[in-house]
């Protein structure tokens, strides 16, 4: 089943946060506890400080650099179920959303959204808006591909439909 | 969408299988014919591949390569390279290229990489092969175990970039200046999502090995595909390989492409990147002097017979500099064996270079060659983000084989138009 309502508060982050610094090559691994423990080790550790009910607010070209899987399934093994951006980087987008993560590009986000606000990510009126100031912002909506896969929970649940 | 009718668009549409062909910015399902897999991704896709009882839609149409742990120097990298060949195995897998170079290196070597193929690789610079003509593009092991078993992927139908190389490059300029000269008149995310097409039509051509570099760095600037279109250069380099037949595609009439942009590479000086991002780049002028304390000379982006070349001219009779580290690898064993017999090699290890065998190297901080805390590398490789080769507050720049030689020599960033 699609989401069509996320509810958080905003983790701000810049631009052309790449993946070397999401993930380091390092923590490179075929075991899940490894590959978890490497997310965000690559600067400071920003996950040790985000709250449980937080959304990652990421500027312009979140996620550019590496292919690796690894990073994008750190994100997953680590809870993360919907990150905002200004925009994302290609692979990384499609990585993530075959994890089965929502990637929701909203143009102007970051100018918008304060640290720590709490935000409405609505994805039926395809906007964002604040909980405690009067703003809302258009996001772009999730293409028909994406909410395919994303509905299955990831592209390796819908593959294995497909073979089904 | 504002690209029509565009070389990219033209091999993605020829690929579709959908009834109805993807409108603009949606997404198609389209036909892959080759696929490339190095170590470490295709191990990470292991597991699930055999939990869903894949099987490999065409055997033949795959190349995988161990180039990263090539060969590993740890127990926990040994075991991913033993997960990687155990599949390899079990699958029957015929390309398979076990320390014998680059992967991005080896699939443009292969034949069966020709222009007009939709090529996928799980990894990031896989775009390289789109030197070749190829619509070639990288992705994670999710999407390349999807392609693996149906032999299809899902992809956006690009915007497209015209960019027209024109004037001729001086002797000291290599496709790795022209490329970072690119990404910085771009920005770090100025290709975003786009197939940037290249027109070659400087006097001489560019070689082939400085459009591999080329390509290979679009996806620097973000960009999907780095595509040349075919021309001499290309199908004399086709030849010499012996490529399969096919490779001719009618080059589209009337495209539309949403920017077009001419660079006049007579014009370009070698250039830098700084950390930590390849589209920093400035002119070599503006850092010369700076220490460095290692040089590498490798990577899909800098160790092929041009590179070695070059660097072989400049380092010919003379020194590297004392306390300078300076790693050479060539980008595979093809390439390594003509470097040997030109001499090259000789040179390089004369002139106090320490040569390792075809792989990714320190790049990415996987193999030999990795630096300590606060040290400097000068590298002809593709991404220079903080901590890339090493410790932390450790840093790399980005430059041409014939910068890298010339700094070798001073054991500073130099000017290379000084050996020339």
């Amino acid at each position: 089943m699609l989401k069509k309502v996320f509810i958080g508060k905003a983790f701000l982050l810049g631009d052309h946060v790449n993946t070397d610094i999401l993930h380091p090559p390092d923590y490179f691994s075929l075991k899940k506890d490894t590959i978890a423990s490497g997310l965000s080790k690559g600067a400071e550790d920003f996950i040790a400080r985000m709250g449980r009910d937080d959304i990652i607010v990421a500027g312009r070209n979140f996620g550019c650099g590496s292919s690796r899987e690894s990073s994008a399934r750190s994100f997953a093994y680590n809870g993360i179920a919907v990150i905002v951006a200004e925009s994302f980087a290609r692979i990384f987008y499609r990585n993530l959303t075959n994890q089965g993560i929502y990637l929701i590009t909203c143009p102007g986000i970051s100018k918008k959204a304060v640290p720590r606000e709490p935000l409405v990510i609505d994805l039926e009126k395809n906007e964002i808006r604040s909980q405690d100031r009067d703003w809302a912002i258009p996001c772009d909506p999730l293409t028909r591909y994406v909410q395919r896969v994303l509905g299955k929970g990831g592209l390796l649940k819908f593959l294995e439909e497909q073979l089904r | 969408m504002k690209s029509r009718n565009t070389y990219s668009h033209t091999i993605l549409l020829q690929h579709c299988v959908d009834t109805e062909a993807p409108s603009a910015g949606e997404y198609g399902k389209f036909s892959v014919d080759f696929i490339l897999g190095h170590d470490p991704t295709t191990a990470l896709l292991v597991d699930d591949f055999n939990r869903l009882g894949g099987k490999i839609w065409d055997r033949d149409r795959v190349l995988f390569t161990a180039d990263h742990f090539a060969p590993p120097a740890s127990e926990d990298r040994a075991g991913i390279l033993k997960k990687f060949l155990d599949f390899c195995r079990k699958e029957g897998i015929k390309n398979l290229e076990l320390f014998s170079g680059i992967c991005h290196q080896l699939l443009v070597e292969h034949p069966a990489v020709i222009p007009g193929k939709l090529v996928i690789g799980a990894d990031s610079h896989t775009v390289t092969a789109g030197a070749l003509g190829c619509f070639a593009t990288g992705m994670g092991s999710t999407d390349v175990l999807y392609g693996l078993i149906t032999g299809s992927v899902w992809l956006k139908l690009p915007e497209c970039f015209k960019i027209t190389f024109t004037g001729q490059p001086a002797p000291y300029i290599l496709g790795k200046d022209i490329i970072l000269k690119l990404l910085a008149e771009l920005g770090e995310d100025g290709a975003l999502y786009r197939s940037l097409e290249f027109i070659d039509a400087t006097k001489q051509g560019v070689s082939m090995d400085s459009r591999f570099s080329i390509s290979n760095m679009v996806v620097e600037g973000g960009a999907k595909a780095g595509i040349f279109l075919p021309d001499k250069i290309t199908h004399a380099y086709l030849k010499e390989k012996g490529a399969e037949a096919g490779g001719t595609i009618a080059l589209p009439e009337q495209s539309v492409y949403e920017r077009e942009m001419a660079l006049d590479v007579s014009s370009i000086e070698p250039q830098v990147a700084i950390p930590p991002h390849p589209s920093h780049a400035v002119t070599v002028t503006d850092v010369a002097g700076e220490h460095i304390d290692q040089v590498y000379i490798g990577s899909c982006t800098g160790g092929r017979l041009e590179d070695l070349g070059i660097a072989a001219q400049l380092l010919k009779g003379k020194k590297t500099a004392p306390y300078c580290r300076v790693i050479v690898i060539p980008s595979s064993n093809k390439i390594y064996l003509k470097a040997i017999e030109k001499g090259y090699i000789q040179t390089l290890i004369e002139a106090g270079a320490a040569i390792a065998n075809p792989s990714c190297g320190p790049c990415g901080k996987i193999d030999k060659g990795i630096i300590a805390e606060g040290e400097t590398c000068l590298a002809t490789s593709n991404r220079n983000f903080d901590g890339r080769m090493g410790g932390k507050g450790s840093r790399v720049f980005l430059c041409s084989t014939a910068t890298a030689a010339a700094s070798a020599l001073e054991g500073t960033i130099a000017d290379p138009r000084k050996y020339f």
